[in-house]
């Protein structure tokens, strides 16, 4: 086991990985804190565990537990940490963020359409037919400019296919 | 309140104030000014993260036509707070009815909670 020599999510250090760097090979992303805390040593707890990952105490122990689990990692078991440190940031921010809107209606048109059309570019999805009047305020074309131009993304992703919508009015969110 | 409040930056604010009287009627600007924006590092780390969800955003798209408002807001996560101010200027450059300001509003709450979960939990040193 790792030791904890912080009681707090304070003064953390900054992963040391480049967007380029990512992902390391051989080592998995996780979309879920559940799917990682109490593996590699770790606290079952977001916060201690990132202050584990953040700290030099007892690296030699994550690193052994991370080629031993993944031993296609080879030499980037250095690497692989330092991506699970930003892996473990993100999923803190991304909870912190799904408490927070939970009470907002993500009912209008924009919004909705926004994050599908976000998933579709990420995912290479075809989208559904919709009707145009829902976006028909809003330049589409430049809203998908935008959407593309944000990157970066995880790998290879088909275009939009034209004409596509995202939004289906008079379906609720479920 | 996403009601009556807009959480918006000084560029943004200035768009709101060239809008009608009546379309600025009821509705109230908070200045933006955290400023905890995504390092490119933590948006590619986003996209791979939400890729995990491939088979849930597949079948939402193919149930119920869009996506669940929990996939929704995984997505917009994902886009983080650059891409959604960058929209925000669009949409704010098309506003036409007190409907479309609600958009904007929601969209600028949305910004503002990921800004405030940057702040809270991002590292303090490199």
């Amino acid at each position: 086991m790792i030791a904890v020599s912080d009681s707090a999510g304070e003064n953390l250090r900054k992963p040391d990985i480049t967007a380029e760097e990512i992902p390391v090979e051989g080592f998995p992303i996780y979309g879920d804190s559940e799917e990682v805390l109490g593996r590699y040593g770790l606290d079952r707890d977001l916060d201690t565990a990132r202050v584990q990952l953040s700290s030099m105490e007892n690296r030699q122990g994550l690193l052994e537990e991370i080629r031993t689990e993944h031993p296609d990692v080879n030499g980037q078991g250095e690497k692989a940490a330092e991506e699970l440190g930003l892996n473990m940031e993100e999923l803190q921010k991304k909870e912190s963020f799904l408490t927070s809107v939970a009470k907002f209606p993500f009912r209008h048109p924009w919004i909705t359409s926004v994050a599908a059309l976000y998933t579709a570019y990420q995912f290479g999805f075809s989208l559904p037919a919709a009707i145009e009047d829902v976006l028909s305020s809003v330049p589409l074309q430049k809203m998908k400019d935008i959407i593309q131009s944000i990157g970066p993304v995880g790998g290879a992703v088909g275009e939009l296919p034209d004409g596509a919508l995202p939004y289906v009015p008079g379906i609720d969110m479920v | 309140m996403i009601e009556t409040t807009l959480y918006l930056r000084a560029d943004e604010k200035k768009l709101f104030l060239n809008l009608s009287k009546d379309l600025q009627e009821g509705w109230k600007i908070a200045e933006e000014t955290i400023d905890a924006y995504e390092r490119p590092e933590e948006l590619k780390m986003r996209s791979f993260m939400l890729r995990t969800k491939t088979k849930e955003c597949k079948a939402a798209f193919e149930q119920y036509s869009h996506l669940t408002k929990d996939l929704a807001a995984e997505a917009l996560f994902t886009l983080g707070a650059e891409g959604i101010s960058k929209l925000l200027l669009l949409f704010l450059s098309v506003v036409k009815t007190d409907e479309d300001i609600k958009g904007v509003a929601e969209l600028s709450h949305i910004r503002h909670a990921l800004l405030v979960s940057n702040t809270k939990h991002s590292p303090t040193h490199s």
